[in-house]
């Protein structure tokens, strides 16, 4: 118990972890104030979902590049725990980072008047799952190339607009309900689209979390075999 | 300042060489062929596969323009070249001049682009499409926006050095900036009554580029990117001079 427990707070107990975090949550919120002023205060909240989405997937990708850029992989990688939990262990820092933004992102929502406490739970599982899939998708490429930069990008690439907009266009061009069918399918469509209208469907949520699975694994069984 | 262009050649060069530029364009050259083979929509002429294709290569300038400065950062050379023979208003301009040799690299692939894109859609377009396209201004486009969004970024990397999380941070909003921007244009296009309310914003080198990426080239656009891109330099120039780097 003590050892999952060490295992779940490693990550989080790093220096800066929340510091950071909360600079620039209350940063954008400030900067959002100051352009939109009382007028358009509904509008807020939505807007600083979108940039969340972009919060995220930054610390997502610093976080295990960081490690291999700092060359401090080899000191975590072959310390007493194994790598599988380090793995677990950054996954469990994602989601902490994403409930704490759901939270800064419910107050906002109070403030703003805009809160509707129906949707509070499935916001709570968006924000959930939308850090699980995208995390252990950014540990995948993460453990293949250590450049956080590069991993930024092609987080980027496959989730937000360039491949959201592709995908959109074959769904509204194709007449083949197959590929439709594989494209309402992949976590790059699912992913942000129900991020940013905060609600995933109980078969979109599954998908979800068994795409995570796949990635998680994925990534834990390449870490394994490389050689630090 | 053959010197010069020799140096900033080679900057260039050994980024053309990497691992991760070949990746790029494995990427960018599969997400131009996933609109034609998988999306080709009906209204589509060459100018959209180019501006979709556009889109993706943006972030991909951006990311070059990163690697410029930023690979001497990582490598630790930068206490070589920034303390070396030549002073750091030389080693910043042959950056700016390396920002040009991408363009003209970025020119030259979205050409290839455009041949794929006629060959392989010989009915629709074919080569009259390719020929009737106005490969001059394509050039210069591509050319200004390197030039231009590169040397924000140098700017950017100079600020920042080496925090990475905001660097990151900055090409994810810029390219969401681009992707958007280019609906502001389209309305502005359709109802040209609307402009007055964005009045500042086109004079912005954001809104240029998308309306250079779209095809719709004005010379009022190059020279309100060009005067931008000029004060970046300068302003970076002015930085790097005042950094102590250590």
């Amino acid at each position: 118990m003590e050892r999952i427990l060490k295992v779940i707070t490693i990550d989080i107990k790093k220096k800066r972890f929340l510091k950071n975090l909360m600079i620039s949550l209350f940063a954008l919120t400030c900067i959002l104030f100051l352009c939109f002023g009382k007028g358009r205060m509904v509008t807020i909240p939505s807007i600083l979902l979108q940039l969340i989405s972009f919060i995220l997937l930054v610390i997502y990708s610093v976080s295990l590049t960081q490690e291999f850029e700092n060359k401090t992989d080899k000191i975590i990688f072959t310390g007493i725990f194994s790598r599988n939990e380090i793995m677990v262990s950054k996954l469990i820092s994602f989601i902490v980072t994403s409930i704490i933004c759901f939270i800064f992102y419910e107050i906002l929502s109070i403030i703003c008047n805009t809160f509707n406490s129906n949707i509070f739970f499935n916001e709570l599982n968006v924000f959930f799952l939308y850090a699980f899939t995208l995390g252990s998708f950014i540990l995948l490429v993460s453990v293949i190339t250590p450049n956080a930069i590069l991993t930024g990008i092609i987080g980027y690439v496959m989730y937000f607009d360039l491949i959201l907009a592709l995908l959109n266009q074959a769904l509204e061009s194709s007449r083949n309900e197959m590929l439709k069918c594989v494209i309402l399918n992949l976590p790059f469509y699912i992913a942000n689209t129900g991020f940013q209208i905060g609600n995933y469907t109980v078969h979109q949520s599954i998908i979800m979390v068994g795409w995570g699975i796949l990635f998680l694994a994925s990534a834990c069984v390449i870490i394994n075999r490389k050689d630090m | 300042m053959h010197k010069l262009l020799k140096i900033s050649w080679l900057n260039v060069k050994n980024s053309v060489y990497s691992k991760e530029f070949l990746l790029g364009i494995i990427a960018l050259f599969s997400y131009s062929m996933l609109w034609v083979f998988l999306v080709h929509p009906a209204q589509y002429r060459l100018e959209g596969y180019d501006f979709e294709f556009g889109r993706f290569l943006y972030v991909i300038i951006l990311y070059a323009a990163v690697c410029i400065i930023r690979n001497d950062i990582r490598f630790n050379t930068i206490k070589t070249i920034f303390t070396g023979v030549f002073s750091r208003t030389e080693i910043m301009i042959s950056k700016g001049i390396g920002l040009i040799i991408w363009g003209v690299i970025f020119s030259v692939i979205v050409e290839i682009n455009n041949v794929l894109v006629s060959c392989i859609l010989y009915e629709k377009i074919g080569i009259t499409g390719f020929l009737a396209f106005n490969h001059l201004h394509l050039f210069i486009t591509y050319i200004v926006i390197a030039f231009c969004m590169g040397s924000f970024m140098v700017l950017i990397v100079s600020v920042m050095f080496s925090e990475k999380k905001s660097i990151l941070f900055f090409i994810g909003i810029l390219s969401m900036v681009n992707f958007y921007t280019a609906a502001i244009t389209t309305f502005i296009g359709r109802r040209p009554e609307i402009a007055k309310n964005f009045s500042t914003y086109m004079k912005t080198p954001f809104y240029n580029t998308v309306l250079l990426m779209q095809g719709q080239f004005n010379m009022k656009s190059v020279l309100i990117n060009v005067a931008w891109a000029v004060v970046f330099c300068i302003l970076s120039v002015f930085i790097i001079k005042k950094r102590e780097i250590k």
